[in-house]
């Protein structure tokens, strides 16, 4: 009952990507020592409230591999300290390619980190300049190198495209390039301009311009088709792994199942509702300094929106949602909540039944916001 | 109350154009008069409905008694009957006028006479009233009195004898009160007489059903006594007379020259309707007053529910507005596109924006609403003569012997130097140049045969840009006119829309149909496959637009943190798509059915 997820924030970066809206603030040392002080009090105070069996660990930002490798590991020895963690957990840490050295490597694999997520976003120097990434190809393969010379067996990149000015010629070089070093993992995402990035800024000014949808549509199918004939099996929407690479951590979310966050701005699930810290790093120290959880919001979910919820993040995932496991949840049918839905989308072709499951055909893939907004209850 | 003497009673009403300070003088009067205290005063007491307020018009006619005691030491009663303030309720204007023997010509000193006023201004002297020109706002810095002046002159009204006021500074008040005294006609009509009165007003009231206002023009009307409406020829007993201070209040009776209300349990407002004379059962008089004409319906439109599930609502919505308002009709119609819905009558376009404004705000309702079309005269081929307000009648083209339609007789005002445009305009709409005329050296009103159909879309709204707001514009209803008119179907998806047809004429067609399906284009969201949108006279396409399909929709990311984030955009998605009304596979948006009105 109380088996959880955990993810951790650290919001620190030496410099802001400018399609970036995540929490982060510039590096500064000084602050680092009375965040990470907040962070320990933080596992503390959620031990004790929620005494939680720990089924996978994700340490994202920010950029935590901007933290040295001690600090990393301090935290991640806390967490064994007051938590208990299952054994052999999959544990997580997002690395910048420029951020990485063997010694730092070297401790994470000694303290237990078995998966790094690379922000590698394109193998194509110019590209990687326009979205503010401070590397270069070259550091990204030097760190793959590396990580894999120190023995970690579970990698990551995450890779962007619909970037501004990018060909189909172009993304289709980043897969290749990607796939030659052969990762366990690939993340592929679109680029979505935010509101408050560099990116809606230059788009406003008509400096740069949003990816027409034909070539969007172009360089995901593409992804499809190429990682496919790679080897790599599609799992979610945007995740792409080698058989039983598929990242644990992430599948919690998709199944609707709880995890707990750590870090400011950081949200978490936990069963009985959905809630989040409080964002500015001041305001979240000050907040652990008083022995209080920094949380910003918990709010309870109805039934109603534990069903939406499980709907819209289940059918993400390729095998989409267990028909079985459904009803066993919610008492009640998919068939009984949504008959008429599922009936357009089925004449539409755009959901598909198999067995026991549930799922979006290729079609329902590619218009999954079309498909999704239908389960919508609340 | 005891028996009123009729030397001292004195009904008037205002004149002005909108924004000139009707209301504000109106609110000065009672105060002035003691019939409502500073404090109760509301702002603007008269316009009653918050739409009223909002758009700065009265809709409803209003009425209010007021006891003033003049400088001759005689105790006056004064009624002050409010009158709509725009083209669509004319004849409403007409029936408050013609319960007057005198009216207030209330002028802003800053804009001069406006034309909307000038058609009012008409009336009153056709309806024999006595004007008092009022020139108010003179606090303003631009007030102009004297150009006022010379206004007046134009229009054959002596200028010495306008009253300058400022109804906000509280300036003239007690002249304009001393000059309704003494030049207003102590009402004429005979106290002996059998009753006569009549009706400029009828509301619905939930608990003691439709309650008239009246001017009583001949007899007495008191609670008990049996009253025939003339127009209807239907009885009811007379429950309470009274007037209004200015809420109702009870009277023993009214007689000769008075102003005020009756309740007698009538169920419906047809039978108590605008211009109609009340007599007295058991001793009627042989003739109704003159000027009665039954509500008429110039415009049409389809009112279709989103959710079909509302059409109940919908219909007693519509039967509660309709209590109100005898020139409100609508019939049930069904629609392929759109389901169940009904075809709705109004006076003119501004009184459909209020009801489906009403309807939508006061009655929460979800509404699609058909482009606005008129009553044509479809001559069949077996020599019927059809009446098709709705285009998706039109009875096919080779059943059709000929078509006519509704003309208005519409007069411009305005500046000189924008005639060519106003011209240009009338002319693109298919007018008929009839008159110009100099109103003095500046100001030009210009007349025009006008398609009505033309009119209803969006003439108005392209004079006011075309001359830089300065032109005003008024219709009258002249008749039938035959015009080679064709029936425009729209095809989205390869299926004829019903609800998106229009009848235009033909030498228009090609534009309007290439513009309309560029305009549907433009409405309609991208589906989830490509979706041809057509036009069509007969089974001739003449126009085609392709929305192409929504080929990629989706949320690439997705972890943890942006569930409730990505929640409320699927949410927000949800909620556009309800609002759409599936037509086969296709959601068309709300506004695309009035994608006609758009085309420049």
């Amino acid at each position: 009952m109380n088996k959880f997820a955990l993810y951790i924030h650290i919001p620190f970066c030496s410099f802001k990507c400018y399609y970036c809206d995540f929490n982060s603030v510039k590096f500064k040392e000084s602050l680092v020592e009375q965040f990470l002080q907040a962070l320990q009090q933080e596992i503390k105070l959620i031990a004790n409230k929620y005494t939680p069996v720990i089924r996978s660990i994700f340490i994202g930002g920010g950029t935590p591999s901007i933290l040295s490798g001690k600090q990393l590991v301090r935290i991640l020895n806390q967490c064994e300290q007051e938590f208990d963690c299952q054994s052999e957990i999959e544990i997580t840490v997002e690395a910048n390619p420029e951020t990485v050295t063997a010694q730092k490597l070297k401790l994470l694999k000694k303290g237990g980190v078995n998966r790094l997520s690379f922000g590698v976003q394109s193998f194509d120097d110019q590209l990687l300049k326009k979205l503010g990434r401070r590397h270069t190809v070259q550091e990204v393969i030097a760190a793959f190198n590396l990580a894999r010379e120190i023995g970690f067996s579970n990698l990551n990149f995450d890779l962007m495209f619909a970037l501004p000015d990018q060909s189909l010629t172009d993304w289709e070089k980043t897969l290749v390039q990607a796939c030659q070093l052969g990762p366990e993992h690939l993340a592929t995402y679109n680029l979505k301009i935010e509101e408050g990035t560099v990116f809606a800024q230059q788009l406003q000014q008509g400096k740069i311009d949003y990816c027409e949808q034909e070539l969007d549509l172009a360089m995901y199918q593409k992804t499809l088709q190429l990682l496919a004939e790679e080897g790599y099996q599609q799992y979610e929407i945007s995740n792409f792994a080698r058989q039983g690479a598929e990242s644990v951590h992430n599948q919690i979310y998709w199944k609707n199942e709880p995890y707990l966050a750590l870090g400011p701005g950081a949200h978490f699930c936990d069963g009985w509702g959905r809630g989040y810290n409080l964002a500015e790093i001041e305001q979240y120290c000050q907040q652990l300094e008083e022995d209080q959880l920094p949380w910003a919001d918990h709010q309870k979910l109805s039934r109603l929106e534990k069903i939406e919820e499980t709907m819209i993040l289940g059918l993400r995932l390729k095998e989409g949602i267990s028909l079985i496991e459904f009803k066993e949840k919610y008492q009640t049918s998919v068939f009984d909540l949504y008959q008429k839905e599922l009936d357009d989308l089925l004449v539409q072709g755009l959901i598909k039944f198999k067995a026991d499951r549930m799922s979006l055909t290729e079609q329902g893939l590619l218009l999954a916001n079309q498909v999704l907004a239908n389960f919508i209850l609340s | 109350m005891g028996t009123v003497n009729q030397e001292n009673v004195r009904n008037f009403s205002i004149i002005a154009h909108i924004d000139h300070g009707k209301s504000t003088l109106a609110d000065r009067l009672l105060e002035f008069t003691g019939t409502i205290s500073e404090r109760e005063m509301e702002e603007q007491l008269l316009d009653t409905m918050d739409l009223e307020r909002e758009r700065g018009i009265t809709i409803k006619a209003q009425a209010v008694r007021m006891s003033y005691q003049a400088d001759d030491g005689e105790e006056y009663i004064l009624n002050l009957i409010d009158t709509p303030g725009h083209v669509d309720f004319s004849y409403e204007v007409s029936r408050s006028l013609a319960a007057c023997e005198g009216a207030l010509l209330v002028i802003d000193a800053a804009q001069g006479i406006e034309a909307q006023t000038l058609a009012n201004i008409y009336m009153a002297l056709e309806n024999d009233l006595e004007l008092i020109p009022v020139i108010n706002k003179i606090d303003l810095p631009n007030a102009n009195p004297d150009k006022v002046k010379e206004e007046l002159i134009d229009i054959g009204i002596d200028p010495d004898e306008a009253i300058l006021t400022s109804a906000i500074e509280g300036i003239g008040i007690k002249d304009v009160l001393e000059a309704v005294v003494d030049r207003v006609p102590l009402p004429s009509g005979e106290e002996d007489e059998p009753l006569k009165a009549l009706i400029f007003d009828s509301l619905y009231d939930p608990y003691r059903g439709v309650i008239s206002y009246y001017r009583v023009v001949d007899g007495v009307i008191k609670p008990g006594m049996e009253i025939k409406m003339m127009a209807t020829d239907t009885v009811f007993e007379v429950g309470e007379v009274g007037t209004f201070s200015p809420q109702m209040k009870k009277a023993e009776q009214l007689s000769t020259g008075e102003v005020g209300y009756v309740a007698a349990s009538i169920k419906d407002v047809k039978n108590a309707q605008v211009g109609d004379t009340i007599t007295d059962a058991n001793n009627p008089t042989a003739k109704p007053l003159p000027g009665y004409q039954p509500a008429k319906p110039m415009v049409f439109c389809g009112l279709y529910p989103v959710d079909g599930k509302d059409y109940d609502l919908l219909r007693d919505a519509l039967e509660k507005l309709q209590l109100n308002d005898a020139s409100l009709t609508f019939e049930a119609e069904t629609s392929e596109a759109l389901g169940f819905g009904y075809r709705t009558g109004f006076l003119g376009l501004l009184h459909m924006e209020i009801i489906q404004e009403r309807l939508e705000r006061e009655y929460d309702l979800d509404l699609v609403t058909t482009a606005p079309s008129v009553i044509y005269k479809v001559h069949h081929e077996n020599g019927e003569v059809l009446k098709v307000e709705n285009p998706a009648n039109m009875p096919d083209k080779h059943q059709i012997e000929k078509i006519e339609e509704p003309i208005v007789e519409a007069q411009l005002l305005l500046p000189e130097e924008y005639v060519g445009a106003a011209m240009e305009l009338a002319q693109d709409k298919r007018g008929q140049f009839k008159n110009m005329e100099y109103l003095d050296q500046v100001r030009v009103k210009l007349t025009y045969d006008l398609p009505l159909s033309e009119i209803v879309l969006d003439f108005f709204d392209k004079l006011k840009s075309n001359t830089r707001g300065y032109a005003t514009f008024d219709y009258e209803f002249k008749g039938y006119q035959e015009a080679d008119l064709v029936k425009l179907n729209i095809l989205v998806n390869k299926e004829s829309v019903d609800a998106l047809s229009c009848i235009v004429h033909r030498d228009f067609a090609y534009e309007i149909g290439r513009e309309l399906t560029k305009k549907l284009k433009e409405n309609i969201p991208e589906q989830m496959f490509k979706v041809p949108v057509q036009a069509a006279i007969g089974n001739d396409i003449i126009a085609r637009q392709t929305i192409r399909a929504k080929r990629k929709d989706v949320l690439q990311k997705c972890y943890g943190g942006d569930v409730s984030r990505k929640k409320k955009l699927l949410k927000k998605q949800k909620e556009g798509k309800k609002r759409m009304k599936q037509v086969g596979s296709v959601d068309i948006p709300q506004e695309a059915f009035m994608s006609v009105l758009e085309i420049d």
